[in-house]
């Protein structure tokens, strides 16, 4: 059931790369099949588990093992729906584009799925393949440094992974919810830690190994820019939540305020570079940074009020960051080419629609209450608040200073008399398409988030739940191990948390 | 009675959505916006007469008292639950009223007022308004925190579309953007607010947060500051008060709605909704009274120099303002909320009138450039009249009434400090009001644009209701503070009365030719010191938007631009210095590899050998 | 009279040293992987003695592996030298470093 979840996206790149362009138009229907079998599942969260085994020698035992949890599937729908939405918008860059965005797509909602620490990398390595082919094809001037850089990173960032994921496999550490046996790591664990740690900032990314990343986002064509930029950045975060917190809960404390500090310097670096950002596409890369620093933090703080935040605002940013670069491309697309700030003004004038859309997108991006980025930054805030009020103050502060560039943006663009612009077509059809369902997202999101912590309330729980006993309540009381009767993973989450409890 | 509460939110904003989203022409835009709030008016209406008014609601314990309507859930995390509900109450109902009331008028007589826009421009101005106006509604109609966020972010949105409603002028980008930077610093502390009260109580909710029993003794003055810094922020109380004045550049009924009679006094609103937090810490009480009661003054002084006149009334919007958060933090409820509504009546009536003024000059604001328009304007001239008397606290006239009750109030229970501002900011306010009154209407006139004094019907009717009220409406002020309990201090309304009229008779003495030169006896530098605002402005900038840009470009420049790539590059010429090494050994003869293989086998097999 | 455990060790080293010296000595590819080839049967035979000496088959079996490995090796192995000796006319392993990184 699960393995259709990633194949069936798979397949439909296959159609679309062997069948050409009459058959493209498999790649995003797949997607948009995939789409409605998790959506389907929703209320099955934490109960499905697919296990197989698959290598088994010398005391390994590696399994194709498929989990959904809460969280695992509110990535995946954000990921399929993104993968639909680019194929939608990249319709025009031909058959293979859509094969790899579909690729793209497979590849992460694979490692969403994955409950196999071998399995979750190979996932992981696929996803750099289609991201790297999408940057060579499609990607502008500057594609081949960029292409170059990604590549470096994120291989240099995968090795700490590996190493990690081999140190844990090699200790016969299963996937996920079951504890590290201290006496096997020792105080390797902390180094283990590290080890996945930088792999998983490398992927998001945070300060100080975030190169890659404005290249990356200046180079792809806007709808693959779209897809990473929405997605990718996910999957670290996604480790961080899935593994390195209930894999190695003494680590993660051990390396707490390493990873507090990784987030802070994310925030205010991310935020102030953005602020003299020129290129709009830099500027939402490094916007990125600042806005995944602020999960990161409140990732740390171990507190369930902010991981949920941290979930809600892990998808909130992907439907966000994903519109911001479709606006761009779309603005791109009528100006023939890389547009720079302050070379031209005025939009609102000649395209309201356009200006509409950036304006509700750059809303919501900068958190406005009411609209879908808020649920999460009120949630982490108070719950970085319980952990820290220091802490809180500096992640409002980025608060503050998402609303100043975001305003820049805004403004620049939309505002002053119409300059630089000849005549600007508005939105078509197309681009309505794929512009509504993320900013009715949004706005649903910020109405009535009530569905997704929900949602999310699980993971939260498996995420903490080894902390909880073993190292420290958390002191709100939030978050007590909920009894939940299924098969699977949840039930193996249940005896870990009463084996720990003994 | 909470369907009567959701019905008067929802209208607006699903007009507001309308309105933003389907073109339509100019008559039914105008019947959309007009009819949506004109609903919400009745709807709150029906919701005061289906209880609102009538819960006994004295100085902040009674406040549970309130109906907790709730009808969803926002989310729930854990044992925190944010439920989507409304509470009515007196408070909450009293400012309903005046949103939607003085919002009704505002909008038809905006109807007119902006005519002249293009069709789509039209439509724009009033799906903001209407955004506007369910946002504001929301806001005091949420049953908890994070509800009543939302509308006080909402609000800060639609006054930030409609301060730069005509976006291609330089000047209102910059000040659309100030008060949105502005109101995101009180926004970020309001939410910080909102943490430590769930971390305190494990409830966001005023029900239990604000309840009788409320676990909120200890902490209160941290709360209690974070609020004040919230509203300070969105009611332009010093030290964040400099976007209210660049607000000016939004079209003038905006002005009067938002930037005088509604958005401004949401700060008031949440000093009293938390009066319970204020009532528990003398401290923060302290700090937002005094703090509020300083910006009264100043904002009061600043109004003497203003040549500008929509700045002049924005400067005397703050200073009443002021007046209003002093009250409620000092738990001068029943004064400070009806302040709130007078103000509304006499600051929307003056703004009207400067609305009728400035489209019979053609946008002109520089009072330099008026001179006589009484002749010729007769409807505004006596409409800004009823206003300043009100504004003066003359009595009868509206603004008497709670003026004077919040002084009465602050001398009454001994907060000498902020009474002393108060009063020195009563003796300098009729002065300025009357100042802007006769350099506009009274004397010559001192431009010679042509003067187009048609007055359309819709903008004459509204200015008239609310001129009558600015006059009568003490009525309301009194009823309310008897109501909730307070009385009258026959003692400081005297001082209150002869302290307005010396400053009616300094004005009528210098300005009362309607003579400009009569500014002669403010010294220059001084002036222009007033018309800076104190130069905070300048101090501002350079102390915060500089620095943020100068350490953004050095962030881009000095190391995303530099040093990081100049790391990378080390980097990379390492791992290249690192494989020139490895090459060495790749001879490509094959005996040689032979022999490595020889010696790698033989080091194997005494390592083995040793082992043993 | 049977030959002991230390005699088949002693010729299987012998033979080792003598395919090692071969192959570092030779120039010409086809020796050494005749060289290459005496080295692998010295393998064998050690493989072999201590398999029947211990009673054990895994070095037998082993052995066989060892075979089919370096039959498969010689294949490839005189595969490349024909085609080396047709292109360059004269084997010289110390001139076969036109690969070289």
């Amino acid at each position: 059931m699960l393995t259709i979840v990633w194949v069936m996206p798979a397949v439909g790149a296959l159609l679309a790369a062997c069948g050409g362009v009459r058959w493209r138009v498999a790649a995003p229907i797949s997607a948009a099949a995939a789409l409605g079998v998790s959506l389907a599942l929703w209320t099955h969260a934490g109960q499905i588990f697919t296990s197989i085994r698959w290598i088994t020698a010398s005391g390994l035992d590696i399994r194709y093992a498929l989990g959904l949890s809460g969280l695992s599937l509110l990535l995946i729908c954000l990921t399929l729906l993104l993968t639909v939405i680019a194929g939608i918008a990249g319709w025009s860059l031909g058959p293979s584009f859509l094969a790899w965005i579909n690729v793209l797509g497979a590849s992460a909602t694979g490692l969403f799925l994955a409950r196999d620490f071998v399995l979750f990398y190979l996932f992981w390595e696929a996803m750099l393949v289609p991201t790297y082919f999408l940057l060579v094809g499609w990607g502008g001037t500057g594609r081949r440094a960029a292409a170059w850089k990604f590549l470096v990173y994120n291989v240099g960032g995968s090795l700490f992974l590996l190493a990690g994921i081999a140190a844990l496999v090699a200790f016969g550490v299963v996937m996920p919810g079951q504890r590290v046996s201290t006496v096997a790591l020792g105080s390797g664990a902390t180094l283990v830690g590290l080890a996945l740690f930088v792999g998983f900032a490398v992927k998001t990314p945070l300060w100080p190994v975030h190169g890659w990343v404005a290249d990356t986002y200046a180079e792809l064509p806007a709808p693959a820019a779209a897809l990473v930029a929405g997605v990718q950045s996910k999957a670290g975060l996604y480790g961080m939540l899935a593994i390195l917190l209930p894999v190695l809960p003494q680590a993660a404390t051990a390396l707490a305020p390493l990873m507090i500090a990784v987030g802070v310097v994310s925030i205010f670096y991310g935020a102030f570079a953005a602020l003299a950002s020129h290129d709009p596409r830099r500027l939402l890369a490094r916007s990125s940074v600042s806005h995944l620093g602020l999960i990161m933090v409140a990732i740390v703080t171990l507190r369930s009020v902010a991981l949920t935040g941290a979930v809600v605002q892990m998808i909130t940013h992907g439907l966000v960051t994903a519109g911001l670069f479709l606006v761009v491309g779309i603005l791109e697309q009528r100006l023939a080419g890389a547009i720079r700030l302050q070379g031209f003004r005025g939009l609102a004038t000649q395209a309201p629609a356009l200006a509409g859309a950036l304006m509700l997108l750059g809303m919501a991006s900068l958190g406005l209450p009411g609209l879908g980025g808020f649920p999460g930054e009120l949630l982490m805030v108070v719950g970085i608040y319980r952990r820290s009020v220091l802490l809180a103050v500096l992640a409002v502060m980025g608060l503050v200073l998402s609303a100043a560039y975001m305003l820049r943006l805004i403004q620049l663009v939309l505002h002053g008399p119409s300059e630089g612009l000849g005549s600007v077509r508005d939105l078509g059809r197309m681009d309505r398409v794929v512009l509504v369902p993320l900013a009715g997202l949004l706005l649903l999101i910020g109405l009535w988030p009530k569905p997704l912590p929900a949602e999310a309330a699980i993971s939260v729980q498996q995420a903490l739940s080894t902390r909880h006993v073993v190292a420290q309540v958390d002191q709100s009381g939030y978050a007590r191990p909920r009894r939940r009767v299924g098969r699977g993973l949840g039930s193996e989450l249940q005896l870990d948390v009463q084996e720990a409890t003994k | 009675m909470g369907v009567l509460a959701l019905v008067s939110l929802v209208l607006p904003l699903l007009g507001g959505f309308v309105l933003g989203l389907v073109p339509g022409s100019r008559r039914l835009v105008g019947w959309i916006g007009a009819g949506t709030v004109a609903l919400a008016f009745w709807a709150a209406v029906g919701m005061a007469f289906t209880g609102g008014m009538a819960f006994p609601w004295g100085s902040g314990g009674a406040l549970t008292t309130g109906r907790d309507w709730v009808f969803g859930q926002w989310a729930a995390v854990g044992s925190l639950n944010i439920p989507l509900g409304l509470w009515i109450d007196g408070l909450s109902t009293v400012f309903a009223l005046v949103i939607t009331g003085v919002g009704l008028l505002i909008v038809v007589y905006s109807l007119s007022y902006m005519a002249g826009e293009k069709e789509r421009d039209y439509r724009r101005y009033f799906a903001g308004i209407d955004l506007f106006i369910g946002a504001m509604l929301l806001l005091v109609l949420a049953d908890n925190f994070v509800l009543l966020l939302i509308g006080w972010a909402g609000v800060g949105f639609a006054s930030y579309l409609l301060i730069g409603f005509w976006y291609d002028r330089p000047l209102a980008v910059v000040a659309a953007r100030k008060a949105f930077i502005l109101n995101t610093v009180g926004d970020v502390a309001l939410i910080l607010a909102v943490a430590d009260i769930a971390l305190r109580t494990g409830s966001v909710r005023f029900a239990q947060v604000l309840g009788a029993g409320s676990p909120l003794s200890s902490g209160a003055a941290g709360i209690g500051i974070l609020l004040f810094v919230a509203a300070a922020a969105k009611s332009a109380q010093f030290p964040l008060q400099s976007w209210l004045s660049d607000a000016m550049e939004g079209p003038t009924p905006v002005s009067a709605l938002i930037h005088a009679a509604t958005m401004v006094t949401a700060g008031v609103y949440l000093i009293a909704r938390c009066a319970l937090i204020y009532q528990a810490s003398p401290v923060a009480a302290g700090i937002a009274g005094d703090l509020a009661a300083f910006t009264a003054l100043g904002a009061a002084v600043a109004a003497v120099a203003a040549y500008d006149l929509k700045r002049g009334l924005a400067y005397s919007t703050m200073s009443q303002v002021g007046y209003m958060i002093a009250g409620v933090a000092f738990g001068a409820l029943a004064a400070g909320v009806s302040h709130v509504i007078m103000h509304a009546f006499f600051k929307a009536v003056l703004f009207m009138s400067a609305g009728i003024v400035m489209h019979a000059t053609g946008d002109e604001r520089d009072i330099r450039r008026y001179g006589g328009l009484g002749k010729h304007l007769p409807l505004a001239r006596v409409a800004f009249l009823a206003g300043a008397l009100a504004l003066a606290g003359i009595p009868p006239f509206a603004g008497f009434w709670s003026k004077d009750a919040v002084m009465g109030a602050l001398l009454a229970s001994g907060h000498i400090v902020a009474y002393l501002m108060l009063a020195a900011a009563a003796l300098i306010t009729p002065f300025y009001a009357f100042r802007l009154y006769y350099l506009t209407f009274g004397g010559e006139r001192r431009s010679n644009v042509p003067l187009h004094t048609t007055v359309p019907l819709s903008m004459r009717w509204p200015t008239a209701t609310l001129a009558v009220l600015a006059v009568v409406g003490g009525g309301f002020a009194v009823a309310l503070q008897r109501s909730w309990g307070s009385g009258l201090d026959l003692g400081s309304m005297a001082i209150s009365v002869v302290l307005a009229l010396i400053g009616w008779g300094l004005a009528y003495r210098l300005y009362g030719k309607g003579d400009l030169a009569s500014d002669r006896w403010l010294p220059e530098p001084v002036g222009a010191i007033l018309r800076s605002e104190y130069g905070w402005e300048t101090l501002w900038h350079w102390a915060v938007v500089e620095p943020a840009h100068a350490i953004g470009k050095w962030v881009v420049l000095g190391w995303d631009g530099s040093a990081w790539p100049a790391a990378e590059g080390a980097l990379a010429g390492l791992l290249s210095l690192g494989s020139q090494g490895v090459r060495l050994w790749q001879s490509g003869l094959v005996r040689r590899y032979a022999l490595t293989m020889l010696w790698g086998a033989a080091l194997l097999l005494l390592w083995a050998i040793i082992r043993r | 009279m049977t030959v002991g455990l230390p005699l088949y060790l002693a010729l299987s080293t012998i033979l080792l040293v003598i395919g090692a010296l071969g192959l570092l000595l030779r120039r010409d590819p086809l020796v050494m992987v005749m060289s290459i080839e005496i080295m692998w049967n010295a393998a064998n035979l050690a493989l072999v003695a201590t398999a029947r000496h211990y009673g054990q088959m895994g070095g037998q079996v082993f052995a066989f592996l060892v075979i089919t490995l370096a039959a498969a090796d010689v294949a490839i192995g005189l595969g490349l030298i024909v085609l080396v000796a047709r292109q360059r006319g004269r084997l010289d392993a110390d001139r076969l470093n036109w690969l070289k990184g």
